[in-house]
């Protein structure tokens, strides 16, 4: 991808070194805050969707998250194929909000021995699975401008018919 | 096969099928436009106090069987949808009530005036290109309010030159 477009990649020093580094640690930094507000948020939400399943407001539901990294890097969004304002990289295997999950993904340094973020500071999950779960390069990672993260839920309405048949 | 004539759909205990289905459908609208005003105002209010970022708000209309001859005629499995309607724009608030309250039977002469065709079958019989057996053949009808509640984080670092 890189050779196709006559770029040198750029190595792991050169990604956590000078303002690249500063880039990196102020990404996880605010995913390690926005992971808290979503939380809270997510928690009580699926509170209140079990509740009112219970209460037959509705008949069920599914709730997923994924998140979405943006760029308006034309480099960057050229290596992927994407337009502006379309993202490059989206992560629909992203398990986190769950009711229930454990405390380690919110508190654990999730860098796994990869020694992008200081010890002292901590990966956050978010943070892990953009680095560590994508087949993403240096590069991308900082070309990152906005990451969307989303709460999907579907409320769900069954109509069921009295007359289904037998014998089918 | 020969293929079931308007007619034989709308006649004996199919016509019955038919009217039962338009019932349950219009009560369901009922059920439904309720929790998605609810819904959407707590949307509105949890975004102008920056609980959320922004949120999306869709709705979809998924048509099942069991018959094995109708999924073998949409090459579907049992337990996935034989049709599904991705354009259906239904339950926004502030939508015309004309949607909830008129005849959407628009001359077809499918369920009796007096009965009055709902929306949501309107959408089936005349906005999707099934035919008169498909309709007989649906056993559950699944709407879904598909919500993204948003959360974004934007990098503080902006490059220059782009």
């Amino acid at each position: 991808m890189y050779k196709r477009n006559n770029m040198k990649k750029i190595s792991k020093e050169e990604f956590l070194s000078g303002d690249n580094f500063i880039r990196v640690k102020s990404l996880n930094e605010k995913l390690k805050k926005e992971e808290k507000r979503i939380r809270a948020f997510a928690e009580s939400l699926q509170i209140s969707l079990e509740k009112q399943k219970e209460e037959k407001v509705f008949d069920d539901y599914n709730f997923q998250t994924k998140f979405l990294l943006f760029s308006h890097n034309k480099a960057c969004n050229k290596r992927h194929g994407v337009e502006d304002g379309d993202s490059f990289y989206e992560d629909t295997n992203y398990l986190s909000f769950r009711i229930g999950l454990d405390e380690s993904f919110y508190k654990d340094d999730w860098d796994c021995g990869m020694g992008i973020i200081p010890k002292e500071e901590g990966m956050c999950y978010t943070m892990h699975c953009i680095c560590e779960h994508s087949d993403l390069e240096w590069q991308d990672i900082l070309d990152i401008e906005d990451v969307w993260i989303e709460l999907k839920v579907d409320y769900q309405f069954f109509v069921e018919m009295p007359e289904n048949k037998k014998n089918k | 096969m020969k293929k079931l004539t308007r007619e034989e759909c709308l006649s004996g205990e199919n016509l019955i099928k038919m009217i039962s289905l338009n019932q349950k459908l219009k009560s369901e609208e009922k059920r439904i436009r309720a929790v998605a005003n609810n819904l959407q105002i707590s949307l509105k209010k949890q975004k102008s106090e920056k609980v959320i970022d922004c949120y999306n708000f869709q709705t979809t209309l998924n048509l099942y069987s069991f018959n094995k001859k109708c999924n073998k005629r949409h090459n579907v499995e049992k337990g996935d949808p034989f049709y599904e309607d991705m354009d259906f724009i239904m339950f926004r608030i502030r939508q015309d009530e004309m949607f909830f309250t008129d005849d959407w039977g628009c001359g077809m002469g499918i369920i009796p005036k007096e009965d009055g065709m709902c929306y949501t079958m309107h959408c089936i019989c005349e906005h999707s290109d099934l035919e008169w057996q498909d309709y007989l053949d649906i056993d559950y009808v699944r709407i879904e309010l598909k919500v993204d509640y948003q959360f974004f984080v934007e990098t503080p670092i902006k490059k220059k030159n782009k």
